[in-house]
């Protein structure tokens, strides 16, 4: 989440708008988690990650489709992963 | 993820509804040998209607917990929907709209334009089911017109 120390004190204009530029900078306490860890562990979590958030979005559709089969939620996560190009 | 785009996140946000009389209780489920909280900005999120959060030291996770103060955050929890999770049971997430409502108010706090780019990806979705006339009465009543028009104005863009 973003908070008032990622302001950059740069501004642009978007949509017609000017407007201060934001980022999103990490948590030290989590870079620091981060830091620690080797290689295979950074591996590890990204994949673990990725799948949790493939069943998550499978558990998620699953309830707001109930009507869906299993292979239609399937399809529906792939295709998002695909950025719709399924 | 749920209403938009597909992108992972190793946070996630939860809105509560907290009095200061619960907080030590609260936490005491996530003990300090396994996670990171500080009590006192609890207290202080509870006291200003702010946001602290919890880590897992071990998996480098973090909860964001935003303190219900404004009638976008209590509509959240109102209107929440029950959906599954991976581990079999369910969970309560926000309805699209009152996401929307959330994200507009905080691009319009001076937040990130993440927010914008969420909103406009969750209204494009070919099958997204969302109450836009809802969306733009309550952006109204809200103050965020001005930002619903940005948000118009992005999706004729994009």
């Amino acid at each position: 989440m973003d908070r008032a120390d990622n302001r950059t004190g740069i501004f642009h204009t978007i949509n017609g708008e000017t407007r201060e530029i934001v980022v999103e900078r990490p948590d030290r306490r989590l870079l620091e988690i981060y830091s620690s860890w080797t290689p295979a562990q950074r591996l590890q979590a990204a994949a673990e990650q990725t799948r949790y958030m493939l069943q998550a979005l499978a558990a998620q559709l699953q309830s707001l489709h109930p009507d869906w089969s299993p292979q239609q939620v399937n399809r529906e996560v792939a295709r998002r992963q695909l950025e719709d190009r399924l | 993820m749920t209403y938009g785009e597909l992108r992972t996140t190793r946070d996630v946000d939860v809105v509560v509804s907290l009095r200061g009389v619960d907080v030590p209780r609260l936490l005491a489920r996530f003990p300090l040998s396994d996670y990171y909280h500080d009590e006192a900005a609890a207290l202080e999120a509870v006291r200003t209607g702010g946001e602290f959060n919890i880590i897992d030291n071990e998996r480098g996770l973090r909860i964001d917990l935003f303190v219900a103060d404004d009638e976008i955050a209590e509509r959240q929890i109102a209107h929440a929907r029950r959906l599954g999770i991976p581990s079999g049971g369910t969970a309560m997430f926000s309805a699209p709209e009152e996401l929307i409502l959330m994200k507009m108010k905080f691009y319009a706090m001076g937040w990130t334009e993440k927010h914008l780019r969420d909103v406009a990806g969750m209204l494009d979705r070919p099958d997204a089911q969302i109450d836009e006339a809802r969306v733009a009465v309550l952006a109204g009543e809200y103050g965020l017109s001005h930002v619903w028009e940005a948000v118009q104005r992005r999706r004729q863009q994009d």
